[in-house]
């Protein structure tokens, strides 16, 4: 499963964040930062994404978008939440419409803090998330030969 | 013609960072009629007025949005100084502007940049980004952040820029100017990128004056106003300020207008930098509004015109306060203009006006 | 070019003449926005033109305590189609309710969790009045009682008068806590939390709220 670890494809989702943070994913692969140099691609469809990086809290509306849009992604599969909102909630942890970060809607595996979250922390993260991304594939291909 | 189908768009969608849901019926490949949706990124800031004090809630007010932020917390503490009755010392105003300007600038280019890859230009949407990067280095030499910058307090600004600092930032802006031509040259002169864009979206002056629309969308279909020309702030100290039109009405006009605006703001900074006087940068206010004091205010951020109201009750915490933005009052002349398109254009007329959702539902 | 804005008092009745009116003289519809008031709600719809001056002119007209559960707003996107996100807006966080909406997505423009959060009242904002209402009762003591030690050396009548004066308007800071109303408040804030983190929040409310009727107790 090297290919995948090798050549992440990340989907990104903008929850209720301000904006700030789903530039700042942008910038991290437009020329100054560049990870497309590293093989990953942005894409829009959640069948083609290995790590999923969501921006902004979650609140009453968008749970079960940001909740399909997790279930269509196919294992093994890595969420990283940008930007402090994503963590926790951040600025408007109480807000009226704010539930709180993503964890509370699926579960999130790299935590990248900032408000607004740095490039340079988001590409951080997207590593962690592909160490993660080859344990899961590593268990995953165990439990197959397991079950064989 | 075919029976309607209704096509859900977004709210991920490749197109937009952003969620936005739009029901598009359409009769083969004609859009006939748009339903958008929206409060994917509602947060209910503005209740937050309660919690927070005036001076705190100047960093819930930048974090409307993150492509205008600066323009949010500039509206902010400009109304709630009108509500106090604050003077603000004119150096102030002007390093206010100036870094206004850069985020306009910054925020067309990023604006360009997302045009671009929406009708598949992708060398250019990446162009136009490390074009941004740079002005995003000055924001990062001159406040410390990229994004969210904290500079603006109620009473002037939090830091000053040195005027050897400012002599540098005109100099970094002559240089972009230059690569900037380049990229325009690809906008303005590709016939690819023309015939993409040319008389796709058309809004007639008319219907953009009857739909009240504001900012680049409005004056891409004549439409004579720029909050800036009424000569708030630092804006009324320059010279010659003319909005820049265009009346063709079209998608293409509104790259055109906003190709423009670029080069206008590098005018602006440059013209206040030469005559920038020395009287102080502003402290922070220690008056409280008055009990049912009411201001409103409006402010040009790079997407429109935006309106700010504030009222006092007496207390550090304000009673309410509203914000707005350009992009719920360009909704009307979305629907419009994506009415009778093609559905493979609704990308280019959805991208042409802007839209800031996070800005739109707060 | 200069710049004026202003607010003007309308009734509720005068809205769409005035709306039509506006439209017809050439303003552009700038925005129509809620704002919770002691009693009811406040309205302000504003329009924008220069005038021949070349002054700009923002013109916002208050429509004062508008009550939700009597009556309805006439709306304007009539004449103005672009007020439509404001309408829903007012429906959806405020509860006002908008008669002939063009573009009327009947409550399901933001998806709250509860109806109308913007025109609850937060403890906090409370406590802010309350404190800003007892200030500004003991500045009128104050005033009262100045004048009355400079109406004394004048009159003997003077005095007794003004000392009664600041009495009734200290009254509202001491009155008793309501548990159950004050329980409902609380239950519609946390409307939108996650039941774990709700029963705690609970349950320190609770204990907040039984020491302060035992302080208020004592303080009598």
């Amino acid at each position: 499963m090297s290919s995948v670890s090798k050549s992440p494809w990340v989907i990104h989702y903008d929850g209720s964040s301000c904006n700030g943070c789903d530039i700042e994913v942008l910038a991290a692969l437009t020329p100054l930062y560049d990870v497309e140099r590293f093989g990953i691609i942005n894409t829009g469809n959640p069948k083609h994404a290995d790590i999923f990086l969501v921006t902004g809290s979650v609140n009453e509306q968008n749970i079960s978008v940001i909740k399909e849009i997790y279930d269509q992604m196919v294992e093994p599969k890595v969420v990283v939440a940008c930007g402090v909102c994503a963590c926790s909630g951040g600025i408007f942890h109480d807000c009226y419409n704010v539930i709180g970060g993503v964890d509370k809607a699926i579960p999130v595996d790299v935590y990248a803090p900032g408000c607004a979250v740095r490039p340079e922390a988001i590409i951080d993260a997207v590593v962690q998330g592909i160490g993660i991304l080859e344990e899961k594939s590593a268990a995953l291909a165990a439990a197959k030969k397991k079950g064989a | 013609m075919g029976k309607a189908t209704v096509i859900p768009f977004g709210p991920q969608h490749p197109v937009l960072p952003e969620p936005l849901h739009l029901d598009l019926v359409v009769e083969d490949e004609r859009v006939i009629e748009v339903i958008p949706q929206i409060g994917f990124i509602h947060r209910g800031l503005e209740k937050l007025v309660e919690k927070r004090d005036i001076h705190q809630f100047i960093y819930v007010a930048e974090r409307i949005c993150g492509i205008c932020s600066f323009g949010h917390s500039l509206g902010y503490a400009e109304t709630v100084e009108d509500l106090m009755g604050v003077e603000v010392p004119k150096r102030a105003q002007y390093l206010r502007v100036i870094w206004h300007e850069l985020s306009r600038i910054h925020s067309h280019l990023l604006w360009m940049g997302l045009g671009a890859d929406a009708f598949g230009f992708e060398a250019l949407f990446m162009h136009c980004w490390r074009l941004r990067e740079r002005i995003l280095d000055i924001f990062e030499a001159t406040t410390g952040g990229r994004v969210i910058l904290s500079a603006v307090n109620i009473g002037g600004v939090n830091r000053d820029i040195e005027d050897s600092e400012l002599y540098a930032i005109v100099d970094k802006l002559e240089g972009i100017r230059g690569e900037y031509h380049e990229i325009c040259n690809a906008f303005v002169n590709d016939y690819s990128v023309a015939s993409r864009l040319v008389g796709v979206g058309y809004l007639s002056q008319e219907e953009a004056e009857a739909l009240c629309m504001v900012g680049p969308f409005a004056r891409a279909s004549n439409v004579a106003y720029d909050c800036r020309m009424l000569g708030r702030g630092g804006y009324g100290d320059l010279e010659n300020f003319q909005p820049i039109l265009s009346d063709e009405g079209d998608c293409y006009a509104r790259v055109k207008v906003r190709a423009a605006e670029v080069e206008q703001s590098i005018d602006i900074i440059k013209e206040l930098v030469s005559k920038i006087p020395h009287d102080g940068i502003g402290e922070k206010s220690k008056l409280t509004p008055a009990d049912g004091a009411m201001a409103s205010n409006v402010l040009e951020q790079p997407r429109g015109e935006c309106y700010y109201f504030a009222r006092g009750n007496g207390t550090k915490n304000l009673d309410r306060m509203r914000m707005r933005t350009p992009t719920s009052q360009n909704l009307a002349g979305m629907v419009k203009a994506l009415e009778g398109c093609e559905l493979a254009d609704v990308p280019n007329i959805i991208l042409t006006i802007d839209p800031c959702i996070s800005c739109c539902e707060r | 070019m200069a710049f004026q804005s202003t607010f003007t008092p309308i009734e509720l009745g005068d809205l769409l003449n005035l709306t039509r009116a506006k439209h017809d003289a050439g303003y552009r519809f700038a925005q129509m926005l809620c704002a919770m008031a002691d009693e009811g709600i406040d309205l302000v719809y504003s329009f924008i033109k220069q005038d021949d001056e070349g002054t700009w002119q923002l013109e916002n007209y208050v429509i004062g305590g508008y009550d939700p559960a009597t009556q309805t707003v006439p709306s304007v996107t009539g004449y103005f189609l672009s007020a439509f996100p404001f309408e829903n807006e007012a429906h959806d966080l405020f509860g006002v309710k908008v008669e002939g909406n063009k573009i009327d997505f009947a409550g399901r423009f933001y998806q709250v969790a509860m109806d109308a959060p913007m025109a609850v009242i937060s403890p906090e904002q409370k406590a802010a009045r309350e404190k800003a209402a007892r200030i500004a009762a003991a500045k009128a003591a104050k005033e009262a009682k100045a004048k009355a030690a400079a109406a004394g050396e004048a009159g003997a009548d003077a005095p007794a008068q003004a000392a009664a004066e600041p009495k009734p308007a200290a009254q509202p800071a001491a009155a008793p806590i309501d548990p159950e109303a004050e329980r409902a408040a609380f239950e519609a804030k946390i409307a939108g939390v996650d039941p774990e983190k709700a029963d705690r929040m609970r349950a320190a409310f609770e204990v907040k709220l039984k020491k302060r009727i035992e302080a208020q107790k004592g303080g009598e």
